[in-house]
């Protein structure tokens, strides 16, 4: 572990989240490139995020979509 | 300000993403219908305080957020800020270890990743603490910035970042039991990453 994964490692989710300026994501990415197990650790972190993101994904119920219109719609006539 | 009459074209849109992340709050659906109806009600009857052109997605959550803690903190007797238990950073990561599975063509990570399923990723999710599980479901799910989750929680944002990573490792723990139930893992405590 050199200090660059150290480095690497602590701004990880800032990376994966898009949190960082240009050019330190750059620098980051640079290092990763270069660094097969840094590489390997961003890449299951940023595929865990998009499998959490993606097996959260509910169907809404149509009743709700119905009701949610009713309840503007009879907010609006109250008015 | 946003016009009332247009709330209806402008909000429904995100209606489905609001029952997604109100689902993982409530924990059940009949109450997670209730909140996304509490919430429109309640951004239909403020619409006219809204800044058109701001952030509505943003306004939506933050409606949806307080009317779930309000109701969740009314019900609980020690309310608020459960700590979690330390855990490292790559939790998961390194307890599948560097281990490749026997067929070369997929990784040991790919089998964790792929094996869990819908019900398990929800599960670990419901088990972190509200004050944990919000911030981790507006970042994960939603893909809001940590300034935006910082003004719908109306905490700072050293506060939403702290929260995040540690309620992302306590969902990677859980994640990990998981994963091991269902056998997705190699030899875990002999491949172990040091």
């Amino acid at each position: 572990m050199s200090h660059n994964c150290d480095d690497a490692l602590e701004r990880m989710y800032l990376y994966i989240d898009g949190e960082l300026t240009a050019d330190s994501a750059e620098a980051i990415k640079v290092h990763i490139n270069d660094c097969p197990p840094c590489f390997d650790a961003f890449h299951f972190e940023e595929r865990l995020k998009l499998v959490v993101r993606a097996r959260l994904q509910e169907e809404v119920p149509t009743e709700l979509m119905i009701r949610l219109k009713s309840i503007i719609r009879s907010e609006t006539l109250s008015d | 300000m946003a016009d009332q009459a247009t709330f209806e074209d402008d909000a429904m849109q995100f209606a489905p993403q609001l029952y997604s992340a109100a689902l993982r709050m409530a924990r059940n659906p009949a109450d997670a219908e209730d909140l996304v109806q509490e919430t429109f009600l309640k951004a239909y009857r403020a619409y006219h305080t809204f800044e058109a052109g701001t952030n509505l997605k943003a306004w939506l959550y933050r409606i949806l957020t307080n009317t779930y803690i309000n109701r969740y903190r009314k019900k609980q007797r020690r309310p608020d800020e459960v700590e979690l238990g330390d855990t490292q950073d790559l939790y998961l990561y390194r307890k599948i270890g560097s281990a490749e599975s026997a067929d070369y063509s997929t990784s040991a990570e790919e089998t964790v990743l792929e094996g869990l399923v819908e019900a398990d990723i929800k599960a670990a999710v419901e088990s972190l603490p509200e004050n944990f599980r919000v911030p981790v479901l507006l970042a994960d799910l939603e893909g809001f910035a940590y300034k935006e989750i910082a003004e719908i929680l109306d905490i700072p944002i050293g506060t939403v970042m702290s929260r995040l990573h540690r309620g992302r490792k306590a969902l990677q723990r859980e994640l990990y039991e998981y994963a091991k139930t269902r056998g997705l893992l190699p030899d875990e405590e002999v491949t172990a990453r040091e």
